[in-house]
């Protein structure tokens, strides 16, 4: 399933059950938040929504922030659209 | 168990024994090392050695000088916080810590294994010990309990995993240390490693947060002793399959539920690899079962076997429902008076482990737990033991702590703390931090007025649970 509209704070929200995930510049590493736990639910999750990143290609620090993640899964579909481009 | 790793440093005395980075020690300067060590622990007196650290070379030499010298070790992780280490030494009435860093803690000498040598002078002290090591786990009173392995249980289990197919078939291979020392995950790699002549290789504690370099790791890995969870961070990274990691051959799971998702994902990628699904508690000397976990398997069930009668380490049995186990692997008792769930039958131990459990086919099957007791990254945890020392901080009155996952995985630690002049979760976590391990502190915090209570008067932990 593709969906390119993924609130990100409510992911996090659901995955950590905590409200801190919407708190403005919070580090979601140094806070804890985003532990190999969580980190292994929003791969796995991203994946069910057809967003397939690969952990190992991209900067650590750009999990810290929601806006990161938002960047990350920005920049996914955009390859995964330019593939698709390609490929016709 | 010193006579098998004896022969190995005879047989291949330039083989590396352990690596931890760029850091290795082969078995004939590990065998040195520690009997120059064992020697001044000897003299320095009879009590357990705490041995206050993550991986690393020295700790392994600081083991099996322990062992050489017939001093139990009691391997404490640097997660645990000061206040808990001298809980332990209490307990366990050590006057020795080996550590890299200096600690100001009451009633034992904190130094390194360099300056053990102060001790040279000294006459050596005459000891006979049955314990080999201690490992503590979490307490539901909010002290942690000690369960001590003789070397009886450690010797029936190393001749468990040595026997144990197909891990008694490779011959000079590597093997991974992913669990730390003070986790009994680890006494699998060590001692099977050790024992067989094979090096093992540690993820050192840092890497694990670095995910990357997990993999330059796994490259050089035959066989991996792990939790199925970081498993599961493996299997995040798409590269990570047989052709990328030929070597890669068998795994060894142990510590927590083995997901059949898990299985099946793991076998997409390494199709002909050896999955192994074990299964036991710290009370019975890391392991007492395990099996194969077939491709079949993955297809047709729900819930995966963890052991198979024909090659139990002990005698297993299902007593209304809970697995208990009876014989050589199961320890002695508790260092502490609670008996817990350990009984002696005609002068056997035995031990009631709370599992769930059922046997079919000549399978063992682990459903789950009869009391709250979790397992969360690994560890086991007694969620009162988290609730009574979030209720020492100053400001609490009361607290509840609930685990939040499904499928008997625990997924996040939550606490309802009702307080007062308490307004910042922040202020309870980092105070929390100075009583239990990072491990075990709650990820989310929420203060409310007070705790809900049920249609029978008590606290309504189900409510709580699904906030």
């Amino acid at each position: 399933m593709m969906n390119t509209k993924i609130d990100v704070p409510k992911l996090l929200y659901e995955i950590c059950e905590d409200e801190g995930v919407y708190e403005e510049n919070i580090d979601l590493i140094e806070s804890g938040l985003l532990d190999s736990y969580a980190f292994i639910e929003l791969f796995s999750r991203l994946e069910d929504y057809g967003i397939n990143i690969q952990p190992t290609r991209i900067d650590r620090s750009q999990l810290r922030t929601v806006k990161g993640i938002e960047s990350l899964i920005h920049d996914s579909l955009l390859s995964l659209s330019c593939e698709k481009g390609t490929k016709k | 168990m010193i006579n098998k790793i004896k022969k190995i440093v005879k047989e291949h005395p330039d083989k590396i024994a352990y690596k931890v980075k760029e850091n290795s020690i082969t078995y004939n300067e590990l065998w040195n090392q520690a009997n120059g060590y064992a020697q001044l622990l000897k003299k320095q007196g009879t009590s357990p050695v705490i041995i206050y650290g993550n991986k690393n070379v020295d700790i392994v030499v600081s083991i099996l000088a322990c062992i050489i010298a017939d001093r139990p070790y009691v391997p404490v992780g640097l997660c645990t916080p000061l206040y808990r280490v001298q809980q332990i030494i209490d307990i366990t009435n050590s006057s020795l810590i080996l550590s890299e860093n200096k600690l100001s803690l009451n009633n034992a000498d904190c130094i390194d294994l360099e300056g053990l040598k102060k001790y040279e002078n000294v006459p050596i002290k005459e000891n006979k010990n049955d314990i080999v090591y201690i490992i503590f786990t979490s307490g539901s009173t909010g002290i942690p309990k000690g369960v001590a392995i003789s070397k009886t249980n450690l010797n029936n289990f190393i001749n468990w995993i040595s026997n144990l197919k197909p891990l008694c078939d490779y011959k000079d291979i590597r093997v991974l240390n992913q669990a730390s020392f003070s986790f009994d995950l680890s006494v699998a790699d060590l001692y099977y490693s050790l024992c067989n002549g094979h090096t093992l290789i540690a993820l050192d504690n840092d890497i694990q947060e670095e995910y990357n370099e997990i993999f330059s790791i796994m490259a050089e890995i035959d066989v991996a002793v792990m939790t199925p969870t970081f498993m599961k961070l493996c299997l995040l990274n798409h590269d990570f399959n047989s052709k990328k990691y030929p070597d890669f051959r068998c795994v060894y799971f142990c510590g927590e539920r083995l997901e059949v998702k898990t299985v099946k994902k793991l076998y997409d990628a390494f199709p002909n690899l050896k999955v192994m699904n074990a299964y036991g508690p710290t009370e019975a000397t890391s392991a007492v079962s395990a099996i194969l976990i077939t491709k079949e398997m993955a297809n047709t069930l729900q819930l995966l076997p963890v052991g198979e009668a024909e090659n139990f380490a002990t005698d297993i049995e299902i007593i209304d429902d809970e697995i208990v186990l009876k014989g050589e692997s199961v320890f002695g008792g508790y260092l502490s008076n609670d008996s817990g769930g350990y009984y002696k039958e005609n002068d056997v131990n035995c031990f009631r482990t709370n599992d769930i459990g059922y046997i079919e086919n000549g399978k063992l099957y682990c459903k789950g737990r009869k009391d709250t007791q979790i397992k969360y990254k690994g560890y086991r945890i007694e969620l009162s033991d988290i609730e009574n020392n979030i209720n020492l901080i100053d400001g609490v009155k009361d607290c509840i702590v609930v685990a939040k996952g499904d499928d008997s995985i625990v997924k996040t630690i939550k606490a309802f703390v009702v307080a007062d002049n308490i307004r910042d979760v922040n202020d309870i976590k980092l105070e929390i931090k100075k009583y239990i391990p990072a491990y075990m502190v709650p990820k989310t915090i929420q203060i409310i007025d007070k705790l809900p209570i049920n249609q029978n008067g008590k606290i309504d932990r189900k409510r709580l649970r699904d906030l």
